[in-house]
């Protein structure tokens, strides 16, 4: 799940070196990719912002001044790209009502979830996350994907670490909405 | 809770399927070679002032030498071009104590002025931050 991140030297991409660039960008560009098109569900667009913010993070490097993690950093310049351009062209952030999940739901979409194979999984999921907010889908991505380290997200989203506890819970329910309502009734009835 | 500590089983669980989207072949090229034509932007010289307009002020300050080196060699020792240029100041006071500005016109530009400066100073703070 984690990405291998060689930490890049800033001072050789400060100097020019445009194979360190290339690294850093290797690096990051799987999760700022994946962070972009969730976020703007869009191909191409994510694409375009992903480039942005490795243009930004180029440019704007010199004032890395290290008191949080490259990564956190780049991340971050990642979600503000990603809002910045959600502003840019008026995107309706889906903010869907949602019903509390009994523990019964859960349980059943437990034992659901249990027995399906793991391609099918992976690909249930990422029709689940194409329904979900900008926010909710970056919120679960940054923190899954990046060692589940509320402190870094709340650097990230430049929230508190309390704000962000709230708002993976409930991204948590509105994604298992979201999995009960794509899972056929009927094959939640025969596992469950 | 017991529901939330579920849900969050049950959703930590479905994540470790989750897997990392890749963009097109070419990204990091593509993201490089920006970058070298952004650096390239950055180091190309770009004068403040075009070249005519250097040239121009170049040919006004070497005339206005000239001329007072002329005037200096011809005429009166006690008339000297040099003393003519402080008359520039008795003059330049004159014509700007003619105007008498109003108390509120002065307010009217001072206010938007220190606004101006204080939003510059928020903004800067803003970028700085979004960036850092």
């Amino acid at each position: 799940m984690e990405q291998n991140l060689n930490q890049p030297n800033v001072q050789l991409i400060l100097n020019g070196d445009s194979q360190e660039f290339s690294k850093l960008v290797d690096n990051y560009k799987n999760l700022v990719f994946t962070v972009a098109l969730r976020m703007l569900k869009n191909t191409e667009e994510a694409e375009e912002v992903a480039q942005d913010t490795f243009i930004k993070v180029f440019k704007s490097i010199k004032s890395f001044k290290g008191d949080s993690k490259f990564s956190t950093w780049i991340y971050r310049i990642t979600y503000n790209t990603c809002l910045d351009r959600l502003k840019k062209v008026k995107k309706a952030q889906m903010i869907s009502s949602f019903d509390e999940m009994s523990g019964m739901e859960v349980a059943d979409l437990r034992t659901v979830l249990d027995v399906i194979e793991e391609e099918e999984k992976s690909k249930l999921l990422k029709k689940c996350m194409e329904l979900l907010s900008p926010n909710d889908s970056a919120l679960l991505s940054f923190f899954y994907f990046e060692e589940k380290n509320l402190k870094e997200l709340s650097k990230i989203l430049n929230l508190s670490e309390n704000t962000v506890k709230v708002r993976l819970f409930r991204a948590r329910e509105r994604l298992g909405c979201i999995l009960k309502e794509r899972l056929n009734p009927e094959t939640i009835r025969n596992y469950g | 809770m017991d529901n939330q500590e579920e849900l969050e089983k049950l959703i930590d669980n479905l994540m470790t399927s989750d897997t990392l989207e890749t963009p097109s072949v070419g990204f990091t090229q593509k993201v490089v070679e920006k970058a070298i034509e952004v650096k390239s932007q950055r180091l190309e010289y770009k004068p403040l002032l075009p070249k005519w307009m250097l040239s121009l002020a170049a040919i006004l300050v070497v005339g206005l030498v000239v001329y007072g080196i002329d005037l200096g060699a011809t005429s009166d020792t006690s008339v000297s071009y040099f003393k003519d240029l402080s008359k520039i100041g008795v003059w330049s006071s004159d014509f700007f104590a003619k105007f008498n500005f109003s108390k509120t016109l002065t307010y009217a530009v001072a206010i938007p002025g220190i606004m101006i400066c204080f939003h510059t100073l928020v903004l800067k703070k803003y970028f700085e931050n979004r960036l850092a």
